[in-house]
């Protein structure tokens, strides 16, 4: 999804510590399927992260860190998860201010972002100490198979295998449904449901209270 | 929030017609309170016309037109709608294919694409027949009040008066509440929800069923 084009990362000019940029003031367009999917992550993420607050779900924000040389750099993941900051609206995501790199990435990938996503962006969150990397490619068309994994171990990323990937860092599964990319919690199994279904369960409990409310009051207008 | 440079609009050079992109393949990045309220036009929005099969929600992929000389252009709101037209998963609106331009936009403004909201995408909505054109600005730093509204009137905007806008061609009322842009059903008088509050109301509304279970004589 978000995508960053190889000299814009690499080398890239050092930012004046006064003012980072919090917008990039390029025009931002995608497709509906990967708005879509970035979008389910983020809710489903925050609601089974909804009880912590020490726990940061955000995306397409500007991270910032300090590279190797000590120079201001910048990359902005489609969606992560930092486990252990306060739980807050934010601007930027700064690391030396927060102390912590993104645990859990996400990135949603197409044939123009590919090159990136496994090049600069994977070789950059393992310098970070991102524990496990995550691609998912919404159309299949430029991965296959269209979820691909990786965990930390040492200094380098290791592919995850299996059709069922899973986070440690998260207690999650994530697997491919119908094209689509959904999460289950591992303890109770349950897959985590999308905004749309979540508003759609409430229709329907709101429509049994709505009748147990009538059958009450029926009842107890004949009682006495 | 979404922004396109002057020269990446106005002179534009044409897309081949059998390739037209999806994604520009630029870094996408705002902070959290764009993302967010974005997140929230969008839901209440799809909520609002859930059971109308004829309305098409959506935001932030490249909407391509022909300008008059009948080239090919693109410009990619934060949001809009549109009536009359199939509501399904697209991967970019093309104008001449689907016979209709957005009915409404909403941009998310900030210091950085101001100009450009003010400038080159009021003209081109303008130019397109977009009949109600939104900005709001979620920090209140760059507008001042933070929300705008205007009305097509003649092949020009108008500006809208008040602080509660209201939208003819949606049926909606654009209020600012606590920072936040809200939108409120006009039948009903109802603000049109988060899907987060849809989750706690979930939790009060299984307690009262329970409950209603309970006192049952």
């Amino acid at each position: 999804m978000a995508t960053t084009i190889t000299h814009t990362i690499q080398p890239r000019h050092s930012y004046p510590e006064e003012s980072l940029p919090e917008s990039d003031g390029k025009p931002m367009a995608e497709t509906d399927l990967h708005r879509e999917v970035m979008i389910y992550l983020l809710f489903a993420l925050k609601e089974y992260f909804r009880d912590d607050p020490q726990i940061y779900v955000t995306g397409n924000i500007f991270f910032y860190y300090l590279d190797e040389a000590g120079e201001r750099q910048s990359v902005s993941p489609d969606v992560f998860v930092v486990r252990g900051v306060e739980k807050k609206t934010r601007r930027i995501y700064k690391m030396e201010d927060e102390g912590k790199a993104p645990d859990v990435i996400f990135e949603l990938t197409s044939p123009k972002t590919k090159m990136e996503d496994l090049g600069n962006k994977k070789y950059i969150y393992t310098k970070l100490g991102v524990h496990e990397y995550f691609l998912f490619d919404p159309y299949g068309e430029t991965l296959q198979p269209p979820l691909r994994g990786f965990r930390l171990e040492g200094n380098d990323y290791a592919p995850m295998v299996g059709a069922r990937l899973s986070s440690e860092v998260l207690g999650l599964d994530l697997r491919v449904e119908e094209g689509k990319l959904r999460l289950y919690n591992r303890k109770t199994g349950e897959r985590l449901r999308s905004a749309e279904e979540s508003e759609a369960e409430r229709r329907t409990i709101e429509t049994e209270n709505l009748r147990l409310r009538e059958e009450v009051a029926k009842l107890r207008k004949k009682k006495p | 929030m979404a922004t396109t440079t002057a020269h990446a609009i106005k002179p534009l050079h044409s897309y081949p017609e059998e390739y037209l992109p999806e994604s520009d393949g630029k870094p996408m990045a705002e902070t959290d309170l764009h993302r967010e309220q974005m997140i929230y036009l969008l839901e209440a929005l799809n909520e609002y016309f859930r059971s109308d099969p004829q309305v098409y929600v959506t935001g932030n992929i490249f909407l391509y037109y022909l300008d008059e000389n009948g080239e090919r252009q693109s410009v990619s709101p934060d949001v809009f709608v549109v009536r009359g037209v199939e509501k399904k998963t697209r991967r970019i609106y093309k104008i001449d294919d689907e016979g209709k331009a957005p009915d409404v936009v909403f941009e998310l403004t900030s210091h950085k694409t101001k100009v450009e909201d003010f400038g080159t995408k009021r003209f081109i909505y303008a130019t397109l027949g977009v009949s109600e054109y939104y900005l709001f600005d979620p920090y209140g730093e760059a507008l001042q009040p933070p929300l705008r509204g205007y009305r097509l009137e003649g092949g020009d905007y108008v500006p809208m008066v008040g602080s509660r806008l209201r939208s003819e061609k949606l049926g909606i009322d654009l209020v600012v509440e606590d920072r936040w842009l809200r939108l409120y059903d006009r039948k009903t008088g109802e603000r049109l929800r988060t899907y987060g509050e849809a989750e706690t109301e979930i939790l009060r509304l299984r307690d009262e069923v329970a409950k209603l279970r309970k006192t049952k004589p």
